[in-house]
């Protein structure tokens, strides 16, 4: 996470609760680069204080703040796409020309990375004033409070790009799929809504993709010419800064998507 | 309130048509015979190991299943009380039920997870689907919380489950299809504390110190009451923090307990409204617990924590008149009758630490909500234990910029 330590004055504090698996090499390295070259903005992003305080209920949320010139132009208009665990905003920022009539929402857990997507987003909007009205980011938990912000069937897509594999078994409950989480995103999912996921990582492929088999309310598109002309797919193998990071090593990914149904599919659970 | 001076009843329940009430006290099981005036004897060796969670009569009267700290579910037969089954769980209970068929055993733990047993089941089946959850394979699973769950009911016509967590949501799923969320009852601002149906009226007790009324189905509010307001008179310094259980719902009233206060606050209760100006309160010895209402809703028997010896297992209610009938002759019954187990200082205080109520102050110190609050500044709090998260580099936002 180079841009979060290298933004931060307190690195050493920073490396102890963020440190992960696979930042291991790099701890040494930061130990001895201690030296904050970049002070935290007291934040740019008057809602980032909001932000925090997660709505009691979808009717509590406001989202002007998000979409200021959208909302004006279309106030009837809700948010209809999550990118769930958007990370730096790849796919975010580049769904606002692809869906222009929708609003767009990056989920994001990590302050650091929501407050770059913001900047990133402000950034954007002040160069074309005209474009990039229809995304914005928020800080949340997706796996706790996505009930929170939409309510039944408000969204038409839903995105899990490489999201964390967390291999250990001990923390596959972690993982953002699982069987009792896609009831939720079930939920929030129109009827005929798209959810989306790809991953770098095998494992992880086949565990999302088995938890989706697996539930009665999605049905896997199958259908090559519906994917082909889906301006989305291009869009997920590629926009995101994982999926670049991937592309740079030349590794493999899979991706498949599902479509939210309402007549329960009868699944024949072996055994 | 730290200090007791005997177990007390923690859990009711009681069936009018069979004459019968069942009650705990602490890992003891008790039933009554109204229509006798006996005990039902019960195996000795069949009772639970830690204290009793939850007693609940099937629909049709004819089992009644219970739940424990011993994390073990019994099921038992109402006519003899011999028990017909008995299930071990690998995770804490917050609630089990009967299905409609009382084929089935519903559960509900902390991890946040609700499982479904089939009784007939051989051991041999239970154990080796436990094992198949543990290994991800969670064939019994019928639907789960990402937070712990606190309480969990049917709808009275079993075709919904509701779920209610610690993280302030109650939760409206199909039955048996549970994997389609119906609703979700979105208000309180604390883990909600209880949940209490009738047909199509929800009500709700959470450490916001308000009970709320929802129709559950669509997941509408329909009222809020705060209980902070209603009690500020009465208690010289309210606490910071109120839990209210709403503990009864009655064709006319609705009886609310709020924790550590020695009172029962009562409301009218008609047409899916409760009438706030209707608010009053009946004095008691000691904090209560549990009620049951017997006698086809004129009498409500309230257990209470005794915190001096001669503090009384239960109180008997008259509720047409809301309040306490000195001498009612059940309640003297199970007075006199009731072998109190005898548990020395410790353990009564442990007791008293491990019951439902006091258990929720935890919860409150560990609000989300409260957290984020306190921890506005602190920019790199994260708010579950720390997560593994993947390295991600912003390279790729370069590219896209130029
Ligand atoms: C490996 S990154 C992928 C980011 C982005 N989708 C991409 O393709 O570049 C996974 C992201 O999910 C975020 N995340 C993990 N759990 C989350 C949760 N429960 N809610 C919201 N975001 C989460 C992490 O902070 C991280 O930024």
């Amino acid at each position: 996470m180079e841009t979060e330590t290298s933004n931060n004055t307190n690195v050493e504090d920073t490396t102890s609760t963020t440190t992960t698996a696979t930042d291991k090499p790099q701890q040494q390295k930061r130990k001895k680069a201690i030296k904050p070259y970049h002070r935290i903005k007291a934040h740019s992003n008057p809602l980032s204080d909001n932000d925090f305080n997660y709505p009691v209920s979808p009717d509590k949320m406001d989202w002007s703040p998000h979409y200021p010139q959208f909302l004006k132009d279309h106030p009837e208009k809700r948010v209809e796409v999550a990118d769930v665990g958007c990370g730096y905003g790849g796919l975010t920022v580049s769904l606002s020309a692809a869906l222009p009539d929708q609003m767009i929402l990056g989920m994001e857990i990590r302050d650091k990375v929501v407050q770059y997507v913001d900047e990133r987003i402000v950034k954007l909007r002040e160069k074309e004033t005209d474009k990039y009205q229809n995304i914005s980011v928020l800080k949340t938990n997706a796996m706790k409070y996505l009930p929170n912000y939409f309510y039944k069937g408000q969204l038409q897509k839903i995105f899990f790009l490489f999201p964390d594999p967390h291999f250990k078994k001990a923390n596959h409950k972690r993982r953002i799929i699982s069987s009792t989480l896609l009831s939720e995103y079930a939920y929030v999912l129109a009827p005929g809504g798209l959810a989306y996921f790809i991953s770098d990582v095998e494992e992880l492929y086949l565990w999302m993709y088995k938890h989706f088999a697996a539930h009665p309310l999605f049905e896997q598109i199958e259908d090559q010419q519906i994917l082909l002309s889906d301006p989305c797919i291009p869009l997920i193998i590629n926009s995101s800064e994982e999926a670049r990071k991937v592309n740079r090593i030349d590794g493999k990914k899979w991706y498949a998507v599902f479509r939210r149904i309402t007549e329960p599919r009868i699944i024949n659970k072996t055994n | 309130m730290t200090t007791i001076k005997k177990v007390p009843i923690s859990n009711f329940a009681s069936n009018d048509q069979l004459g019968l009430i069942a009650y705990s006290l602490n890992n003891i099981l008790r039933v009554f015979n109204t229509k006798t005036s006996t005990f039902i004897n019960i195996d000795a060796t069949k009772q639970h190991q830690e204290a009793i969670k939850s007693i609940e009569f099937s629909k049709d009267g004819t089992h009644l299943i219970t739940s424990s700290n011993d994390k073990t579910i019994k099921v038992w037969n109402t006519t003899d009380l011999s028990c017909i089954n008995s299930i071990d769980t690998p995770k804490k209970i917050s609630s089990a039920q009967l299905t409609l068929d009382n084929k089935s055993v519903v559960i509900a733990d902390k991890a946040g997870d609700v499982y479904i047993y089939n009784l007939d089941d051989t051991k041999e089946k239970l154990e080796k689907d436990k094992k198949d959850v543990e290994d991800g394979e969670e064939k019994n699973l019928l639907l789960g919380h990402f937070s712990s769950i606190t309480d969990m009911i049917f709808s009275d016509c079993h075709k919904y489950i509701l779920t209610a967590d610690r993280d302030e949501k109650v939760r409206v799923s199909k039955y048996p299809h549970a994997f389609d969320i119906e609703s979700f009852c979105l208000g309180h601002t604390q883990f909600v504390s209880k949940l209490l149906i009738k047909n199509d009226i929800l009500l709700t007790g959470s450490g916001d110190g308000t009970i709320k009324v929802w129709k559950w189905k669509d997941g509408q509010l329909l009222q809020s009451i705060n209980m902070f307001d209603k009690i500020k008179n009465e208690a010289p310094e309210p606490a910071a923090v109120l839990t209210t259980i709403p503990l009864y719902i009655s064709n006319d009233r609705v009886y609310v307990y709020v924790e550590e206060h020695s009172t029962l606050f009562t409301f009218k209760y008609a047409n899916n409204v409760i009438d706030e100006s209707s608010f009053s309160s009946i004095q008691l010895e000691s904090s209560p617990l549990a009620v049951q209402a017997v006698d086809s809703g004129n009498v409500l028997l309230v257990s209470l924590w005794a915190t001096t010896d001669t503090t009384p297992l239960v109180v008997a209610i008259d509720t047409a008149k809301s309040v306490v009938i000195p001498d009612h002759s059940l309640a003297k019954t199970l007075n006199e009758k009731t072998e109190v187990p005898a548990l020395g200082d410790k353990e009564l205080k442990e007791l008293f630490d491990t019951t439902l109520q006091s258990q929720f102050k935890k919860y409150s110190g560990l609000s989300e909500r409260k957290k984020i609050h306190m921890e506005n500044k602190n920019k790199d709090d994260q708010p579950e234990a720390p997560l593994k998260l993947r390295k991600m580099t912003t390279e790729g936002a370069a590219e896209v910029s130029k």
